[in-house]
């Protein structure tokens, strides 16, 4: 059973002189792959918002040709 | 030979006889990327430093980028005229397959550029004080590397003949392509004034050109087909 | 019969509706590996005895750098399927594969020279891996650049896969040349640690960052590949119904 390798959470966090380095690159990770995750659902939102602004336009359009 | 082959041979002919015809007629498109070659070459001592030991040091690779790029210039004219007048729709309607009509081109362009630059690049490598054992490997060399870069940029050209300004796009989408070559003959230059043998570095770019000479003018047939449905 | 799975897998309301239902469980399992792999990597995992703390940018690095080349591999192999099948979906997922690749090349490259740092003392160092990463940039900014530049998306379509695949021929080529050019310039004092003799203790988590990694791949395909049905189906009924309902 691998067990905990630093002998507390600061020291964790410091990485002996190496928490920058690591901690950097993570806090890179996250926003890269977070990017990759939010970006799309928001393209995705904005597309269906404009959809339905479509749909409500041809709508108009049918109902007032009716009357 | 037989019927086949031979009116497969009398196209292949008929093109590269047309187009070399066509290239002769305006002389500054075979001009233009030596002029630039040259002006490009005189540029880099005048930017560094004239002594002969730090040209000679940069001779081989620099003579080699210079030459890549020079290469570059009259790609974008490879596919163009034949696009604009309507030629290349006839090519797609004959029954030549358009492997080797793209063939004869693409022969018909290093012809008039490729080979032009391979044959003055001694005149600059005296320019650069490239050592002596360089010379013929930097022409050999040349000589089989702007095949190879006619025939990857040939399937550039292909892509980028239906867009406006094409020229930056088909420079951006090739020049990684370009990579393998350049390092594999910037090297054997490299390798030849140190006075060791490029039987290796000409053995990689032969089995290279035959891998292209298979492939690119297949991706360009289809390429040249997609843009002409434009 | 046997074709049946292949020509739906070709439709874009069938891939859309089908993964509506996996996107949860996607995302759920794909956060669950990748904070058990990081945490395991970062905090469990003995340190390396050359290089120290930073080698633990591996469980960021590596996984990053496998996923960007398999991702052109991904797009190529879709341009292929499009164009030999004329199927609509495969060219939508080639399109969304380009940028996904070529943000984990930035996050392979950003994360790499960071690592490099600590290890060499340079942000920057001309190695082998690092130049072979930023040719695959170049290659997938490429396609992108092709395929805003096209004037239709019919065109845009064929003519990055057809790019695509040349770059597929030429990947191996680049990398050996590459490898081969480092190979003649290698200064003697930089040696990395070889990630074949990697200790086992450490080779585990690796993995299941690995898996993570391939995990959220597929889900940012997905959602990518989602928004592109929805840009191109906007006139069929489904899409309008869909938007509607949602």
């Amino acid at each position: 059973m691998p067990d905990f390798k630093f002998t507390s959470l600061n020291d964790f966090l410091l990485m002996s002189g190496h928490g920058i380095y690591v901690w950097s690159s993570v806090a890179i990770a996250l926003v890269i792959l977070g990017a990759l995750i939010v970006h799309p659902l928001l393209l995705h939102k904005r597309q269906i918002k404009q959809l339905k602004k479509r749909a409500a336009q041809t709508r108009a359009v049918t109902t007032n040709d009716s009357h | 030979m037989n019927e086949q082959t031979r009116g497969l041979f009398t196209a292949f002919t008929a093109i590269l006889k047309r187009d070399l015809m066509l290239i002769w007629r305006h002389q500054s498109d075979i001009l233009n990327p030596l002029v630039f070659f040259l002006i490009a070459i005189t540029l880099l001592p005048l930017g560094l430093d004239p002594s002969p030991q730090l040209l000679a040091a940069l001779a081989p690779g620099m003579i080699w980028i210079m030459a890549m790029l020079a290469g570059l210039l009259p790609l974008d004219s490879l596919f163009k005229s034949d696009f604009e007048d309507g030629s290349l729709d006839q090519y797609l309607l004959t029954s030549e397959p358009l492997y080797l009509t793209v063939l004869a081109k693409i022969l018909a362009h290093w012809l008039s550029t490729g080979l032009p630059l391979a044959l003055v690049s001694p005149l600059l490598g005296v320019m650069l004080a490239l050592p002596e054992g360089g010379y013929g490997a930097l022409v050999l060399t040349l000589l089989l590397g702007t095949v190879i870069m006619s025939l990857i940029g040939a399937t550039g050209a292909a892509l980028t003949v239906c867009l406006r300004s094409g020229g930056l796009v088909l420079s951006l989408i090739v020049l990684p392509l370009f990579l393998p070559v350049l390092i594999i003959g910037a090297n054997a230059v490299n390798a030849a004034v140190a006075g060791f043998a490029i039987s290796t570095h000409l053995a990689l770019l032969g089995a290279y050109l035959a891998l292209t000479l298979m492939i690119m003018p297949l991706a360009a047939a289809g390429a040249l087909k997609i843009s002409a449905g434009h | 019969m046997a074709w049946q799975w292949f020509h739906r897998l070709g439709s874009p309301r069938w891939f859309y509706e089908k993964t509506s239902r996996w996107l949860p469980w996607l995302i759920a399992g794909t956060l669950s590996v990748w904070v058990i792999g990081l945490i395991w990597g970062l905090a469990f995992t003995p340190m390396d005895a050359k290089q120290g703390n930073s080698y633990r940018i591996i469980y960021i690095h590596m996984p990053a750098a496998v996923l960007a080349l398999a991702g052109y591999y991904v797009m190529a192999i879709a341009g292929a399927v499009g164009l030999i099948w004329r199927m609509k979906l495969p060219f939508m997922v080639m399109k969304s594969a380009a940028p996904i690749g070529a943000a984990l090349t930035v996050l392979t490259l950003a994360t790499g020279s960071i690592w490099g740092y600590p290890t060499w003392g340079t942000f920057w160092e001309w190695d082998a891996r690092n130049i072979f990463m930023l040719i695959l940039l170049f290659l997938y900014l490429g396609v992108i650049l092709l395929q805003s530049v096209y004037p239709s998306r019919d065109g845009a379509d064929k003519a990055c896969a057809v790019l695509a695949l040349v770059g597929t021929v030429n990947v191996p080529i680049i990398y050996k040349s590459v490898d081969w050019w480092y190979s003649l310039h290698q200064p003697a004092t930089i040696k990395f640690t070889e990630s074949s003799s990697i200790h086992s203790s450490m080779f585990y988590p690796l993995l299941l960052c690995v898996v993570a990694y391939y995990c959220f791949y597929t889900l940012a395909l997905i959602l990518y590949t989602r928004h592109e049905i929805l840009l191109r189906e906007a006139r069929t009924s489904w899409v309008q119904d869909h938007a509607l309902r949602s």
